[in-house]
């Protein structure tokens, strides 16, 4: 009895302190979600209104025309597209090879792809671009789409561990039956390995989603611009203007897929984070 | 490439030795973006600490647990340039809303956030936590599910109090995902770019100037491949250095499971 009440009371503290920490949180949104259903001028208006006075949706309609927001959304898709089917295929399928077939070396190889991770993404970025330079391909998107097509060495690590737990009788069998190693890891492996995909395929997305720093070295003109490159001109735009609202409310509509996403698989989110950060 | 004076758009290249470093070393600035990545990455121990007691208290049979784990992760989920994009009108000098909310309680005119240089790298730590400690936080969470009960019950037998069980329990078993943690966080710390470039660019006086960013500068502004691949080396010599010197301590704080 004293242990429940005692347990109680550090519960209703924890959780007064949990709501405080929420709302700091939560704060930053509250203040975007604020800014966006601004009027221009009421954007600079002080006291802080939280509640917009009057509620407008016309930055939500204007942000179209005034960046090419669309296109880039539009082009992260095409991007995110073939890297996602792809990229997942190829990661699923080498991770087959190196968990259930016999490869010679394969556990030296394997160590090899995983020094690859090692080595930070900031410092392949000249040696790549000017690659791609050679080959007269940038400021397009293949040089975004083709390194990714080729699979994923996270990706890979994660399915590998996940093949590890599923049983190889199922090899056997598939074998008995006189299947190939590609219908038994299509037929039988892939389905299997569903979750996995799902949460890996996600992560990826956002990541693709989110990525700046190579948008922005290999795409020059704004037709070709990503989500996050269409968003950063519209803040240059907008700024000098105090265009607030515009900036908001492109922020939101940028955020919004992910959330979306985020929300659908909560579950998958926090379980794959979890296996790949503390197994890895 | 860095041996070579390479001017991309020329299309001019020559072999110029280790002139590109001489220069390199010899630029107060690019000492300058490597102090303040090394400065920026004061965030990573505050965001550690912070996620490890979000972890411990949302690990704890309590109502609404599961809301409050998903109110901390939503800035991981949120579109990079937004998230900066919104840091930057919050900090605002004139108009942002923490400045705004400072004159309204203490009626006093608050610090420019991104416009003072002494406060640039301080805005980008706070932020820097606000965005990381969600991701960090899940991780501990599944570190703090991987102790065995039985651990606290030999503490409990043995008379111990709540502080024994963290001390001699939690800690080292969270030693493997915390060494986890630091090591990705202090590889991308060393690479910090795209917050930066959003919110302050360079910062005034070049106060919030990071590595990479730096050779991004060189590289693709000032079009000098030669002087940018020399800063990829000296990154990548630096990241690996510290990678090696975290796996040789790591034995002597990791706790290895395995055993």
């Amino acid at each position: 009895m004293k242990i429940k009440a005692k347990n109680r009371t550090t519960n209703v503290i924890i959780f007064v302190i949990m709501s405080f920490v929420s709302i700091t949180m939560l704060f930053p949104f509250a203040w975007m979600i604020s800014t966006s259903l601004k009027q221009k001028i009421h954007a600079l208006d002080f006291p802080i209104q939280w509640i917009p006075h009057p509620l407008t949706f016309t930055a939500y309609v204007d942000v179209w025309d005034v960046s090419p927001l669309l296109s880039g959304m539009i082009n992260s898709l095409i991007i995110a597209i073939p890297v996602l089917v792809a990229g997942t295929f190829v990661s699923a399928l080498g991770a087959f090879a190196f968990s259930k077939m016999e490869v010679p070396h394969k556990n030296a190889l394997f160590m090899g792809l995983l020094a690859t991770m090692m080595i930070p993404g900031a410092v392949t970025l000249i040696p790549q671009y000017v690659v791609w330079g050679k080959l007269g391909l940038v400021d397009t998107f293949i040089p975004l789409i083709v390194p990714g097509m080729l699979g994923n060495v996270t990706m890979m690590f994660f399915f590998r561990q996940y093949l590890n737990g599923l049983p190889n009788e199922f090899i056997d069998a598939a074998k008995i039956d006189g299947a190939s190693w590609m219908t038994t890891f299509v037929k039988i492996f892939l389905p299997m390995m569903k979750p996995a995909i799902a949460a890996q395929v996600i992560f990826w997305f956002m990541g693709i989603w989110n990525d700046f720093i190579g948008p922005l070295i290999y795409l020059d003109s704004e037709k070709n611009y990503t989500v996050q490159l269409a968003l950063r001109l519209l803040s240059s735009m907008s700024e000098a203007t105090s265009e607030y609202p515009l900036i908001m409310a492109g922020s939101v509509i940028s955020t919004l897929p992910l959330l979306m996403i985020f929300i659908c698989f909560q579950r998958y989110f926090m379980e794959s984070m979890a296996i790949s950060g503390v197994k890895g | 490439m860095s041996f070579t004076n390479w001017n991309i758009v020329a299309g001019t290249k020559s072999i110029v030795g280790f002139d590109n470093y001489i220069q390199l070393f010899r630029d107060s600035l690019f000492w300058k973006s490597v102090l303040n990545t090394v400065y920026l990455m004061i965030g990573i121990p505050i965001g550690m600490i912070f996620s490890l007691l979000l972890a411990m208290a949302l690990n704890r049979k309590m109502p609404g647990k599961k809301v409050f784990r998903v109110i901390v992760y939503l800035p991981a989920v949120s579109s990079m340039v937004a998230i900066a994009l919104l840091w930057r009108w919050i900090y605002n000098s004139e108009y942002g809303v923490l400045n705004l909310m400072i004159r309204q309680l203490f009626g006093a005119q608050g610090p420019g956030w991104l416009t003072d240089p002494s406060w640039v790298k301080i805005s980008l730590i706070i932020m820097g936590i606000w965005h990381g400690v969600g991701a960090t936080m899940i991780l501990f969470l599944a570190g703090l599910q991987n102790v065995p009960k039985d651990y606290y019950e030999v503490v409990d037998v043995n008379g111990g109090n709540s502080f024994h069980k963290f001390w001699y329990v939690t800690m080292p078993m969270l030693t493997p995902v915390s060494f986890y943690v630091l090591i990705t966080g202090v590889i991308g710390g060393l690479q910090a770019f795209g917050d930066q470039f959003i919110i302050t660019g360079v910062g005034p006086e070049h106060s919030a100037i990071t590595i990479v960013y730096y050779l991004w500068e060189k590289g693709f502004v000032s079009r000098d491949m030669g002087l940018a691949c020399s800063v990829s080396w000296i990154l990548s010599i630096g990241i690996m250095i510290v990678t090696l010197i975290q796996f040789k301590c790591s034995n002597k704080w990791v706790y290895d499971t395995s055993n």
